[in-house]
């Protein structure tokens, strides 16, 4: 047990795609959780921009590498170079249309197919400030996302509500499969311990400790 | 202060549109630097350059009087007749809002039917009408009303109606459509939402245009007359500077019919450009793709240390240049800026193969701080590119189109030089 809370810091590098139909505050939602800043007008995303933001949850260091990308078909099929590789993905709805409710099962079939179980799944219900408009019901939302293993978050990236908390509780999960798949390959190939999977990187040579996995 | 060579050439400018036969050759060659924005030749230059007015002069009134009366019938085929056979008085009416979720036709869709067409169409608007509100939000430009709003005899009492408003309601109802479904299938009424939900913007009142809201219009016209590109995102950023350059001509006449004329030069760079917005072709040898290899393929000509540093962050080329292609830079600069670089892309005689030049410029001038970066870093350089004088960024150009010109020992019959 003790070895476990003495266990060298760690820095784990994850990406974090952003996916979901135009103008749902994908790129709304990245500024404000990165600059916190939001505009009421903002130019709509081509392709695909990049932010960072780090962040350190316990005694893990977490480096996002965030991919806010462009909702429109178009864009579509030049989409997994951005969420091939991903840890997470955060799925975003605008809750006052629900034909961008309908976009975000579709993202969730197609992530599921391409990249199995892999990847952490959040969907976020937009623009909470608008509830008189509330087209998508909270439960029918809870209830598809609870049915294909993502969380469900609600958020206004206007007035900054529930944003914090979509990135905290990813990042948990994130660390949590991490660490569930070094766990794996620890037991696969005891001799390759200190090979953990490739996203996490030792910050402190501790040879003598053996490393623990973090996860229960 | 003007310099000497900017007043030649300010001079050379007006002899070249004084001529009764423009030539293309000399105007190109002597806009490629920048049509000097005090002389507010930049939209006859660019009318010029995309072959919308022809060379010789004569022809000009006729032209244009044929044109800007053709998108008259466009605009009454395809945005106010819709409107007005195609749905039930009332809706058009300026006094009352029909609420068509009561007929039952709108979730009866036929195929042959016009509803099923017009339900079609509606998409579209939907999702222009979404980037057009955010058509450069930092300027304030595109959010206020204008000097011409087009008037259509609307309502039968006779009074004339913006043409907008017809875009407006169409917008307001096929969200209530979409409602209409949902509670279909939750079984719930819920039919104000989408009346609502457009209060989420404001609108101009019923005798006046936003300039977006003409942006819209014209790039709804376009995808219904070409269906098979219909609308794309970036083609916003396309259109933008276009019509803002025509729309604040120091011609009053100009001005008026600003909304015919960028449409056609829109229609006409289009045409060259339009094979990186369709993505059935986008590895073709017009499409995108093979537009951003011909990019790395020339930078790895020009710099192979850079390009290797790239490849060895791994930054796609679509990480960056999907976008600057795509959009012919229009997101990299301010608008001022975006203007000058557009009088030198426009003046290329082999369009748009000046714009890769200018892209690999870009990578080389700062070649420093990428060489240094890690992927983050170059990323972010990438995406909001440090430099914003064109002008450097042109020459560098036009020395790398020598360099290969050189190369091939080939004389320089293109009309980019380099000015002492
Ligand atoms: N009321 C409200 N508006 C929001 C909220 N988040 C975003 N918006 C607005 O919604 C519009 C679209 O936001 P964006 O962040 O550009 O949307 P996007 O998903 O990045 O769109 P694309 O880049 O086209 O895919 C903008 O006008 C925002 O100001 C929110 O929480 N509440
Ligand atoms: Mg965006």
């Amino acid at each position: 047990m003790a070895a476990s809370a003495v266990a060298s810091p760690r820095v784990h590098d994850f990406k974090v795609v952003l996916l979901g139909e135009g103008c749902v505050g994908k790129t709304s939602l990245v500024l404000r959780y990165v600059e916190n800043k939001f505009n009421e007008k903002h130019e709509s995303t081509l392709q695909a921009s990049f932010l960072t933001k780090k962040l350190t949850i316990g005694n893990r260091r977490v480096n996002l590498s965030i991919w806010d990308t462009a909702g429109q078909e178009r864009f579509h099929a030049l989409g997994p170079i951005y969420y091939r590789d991903s840890n997470g993905a955060i799925l975003t709805y605008d809750i006052t249309d629900d034909d961008s409710f309908q976009k975000v099962k579709n993202w969730v079939k197609e992530l599921k197919k391409m990249l199995g179980t892999d990847i952490m799944l959040t969907i976020i219900g937009n623009k909470t400030d608008l509830e008189k408009q509330r087209n998508v019901s909270v439960e029918t939302a809870e209830q598809y996302a609870e049915s294909v293993g993502a969380t469900h978050f609600q958020t206004s990236a206007k007035l900054n509500r529930g944003v914090e908390e979509v990135f905290l509780d990813l990042s948990r999960r994130m660390i949590e499969q991490a660490d569930k798949q070094d766990a794996e390959k620890r037991a696969l190939s005891p001799s390759s311990r200190s090979t953990a999977a490739g996203n996490v990187v030792l910050l402190e040579e501790t040879p003598a400790a053996p490393i623990k996995s973090g996860c229960c | 202060m003007e310099t000497a060579a900017a007043r030649s050439r300010r001079d050379e400018l007006s002899a070249i549109l004084q001529q009764e036969v423009v030539s293309l050759d000399q105007l190109r060659s002597c806009c490629f630097h920048g049509v000097p924005d005090e002389l507010g030749l930049r939209p006859l230059c660019w009318k010029l350059l995309l072959n919308y007015l022809p060379e010789k002069k004569s022809k000009w009134e006729s032209a244009l009087v044929q044109q800007r009366n053709l998108y008259r019938v466009w605009t009454e085929e395809f945005i106010i007749s819709p409107g007005k056979q195609d749905l039930p008085e009332d809706a058009v009416d300026s006094s009352s809002r029909h609420d068509i979720t009561c007929d039952d036709h709108p979730l009866n869709p036929n195929p042959q039917s016009t509803w099923s067409t017009y339900f079609k169409d509606n998409e579209v608007l939907v999702q222009i009408d979404k980037d057009a509100r955010r058509l450069y939000p930092d300027m304030c430009f595109f959010q206020r009303s204008t000097e011409f709003p087009l008037r259509t005899a609307g309502s039968d009492d006779g009074t004339k109606m913006v043409a907008a408003e017809y875009l407006r309601r169409r917008i307001d109802q096929c969200v209530l459509k979409s409602n209409a479904i949902v509670k279909n299938r939750s079984g719930g009424w819920n039919i104000s939402g989408g009346a609502k939900r457009a209060t989420q913007y404001l609108n101009l009142s019923g005798t006046e245009e936003a300039h977006w809201e003409v942006v819209e219009r014209m790039l709804f016209l376009y995808a219904k007359l070409n269906p098979g590109q219909s609308y794309v995102q970036g083609m916003n950023e396309i259109i933008g500077p276009l019509y803002f350059t025509f729309s604040t001509d120091k011609d009053k006449t100009y001005r008026e019919h600003a909304e015919a004329d960028t449409f056609f030069c829109f229609t006409n760079l289009m045409a060259e450009i339009r094979d990186r917005f369709i993505k059935h072709l986008d590895d073709s040898s017009s499409g995108i793709i093979s537009s951003m290899n011909r990019l790395m393929g020339m930078l790895k000509e020009a710099d192979e240390v850079l390009w290797k540093r790239l490849m060895e962050l791994d930054v796609k080329p679509q990480y960056f240049s999907f976008r600057w292609l795509m959009v012919l830079l229009s997101q990299e600069f301010a608008l001022p800026e975006v203007l000058h670089l557009w009088d030198a892309l426009f003046s290329d005689a082999h369009r748009f193969d000046l714009l890769l030049d200018i892209c690999v410029a870009m990578l080389i001038l700062i070649r420093d701080q990428l060489l240094d970066g890690d992927f983050a870093a170059t990323m972010k350089l990438l995406q909001n590119y440090p430099i914003s004088d064109v002008d450097q960024i042109l020459c560098k150009a036009v020395q790398l189109r020598r360099r290969v010109l050189d190369n091939l020992e080939q004389l320089p019959e293109h009309p980019l030089e380099l000015t002492p």
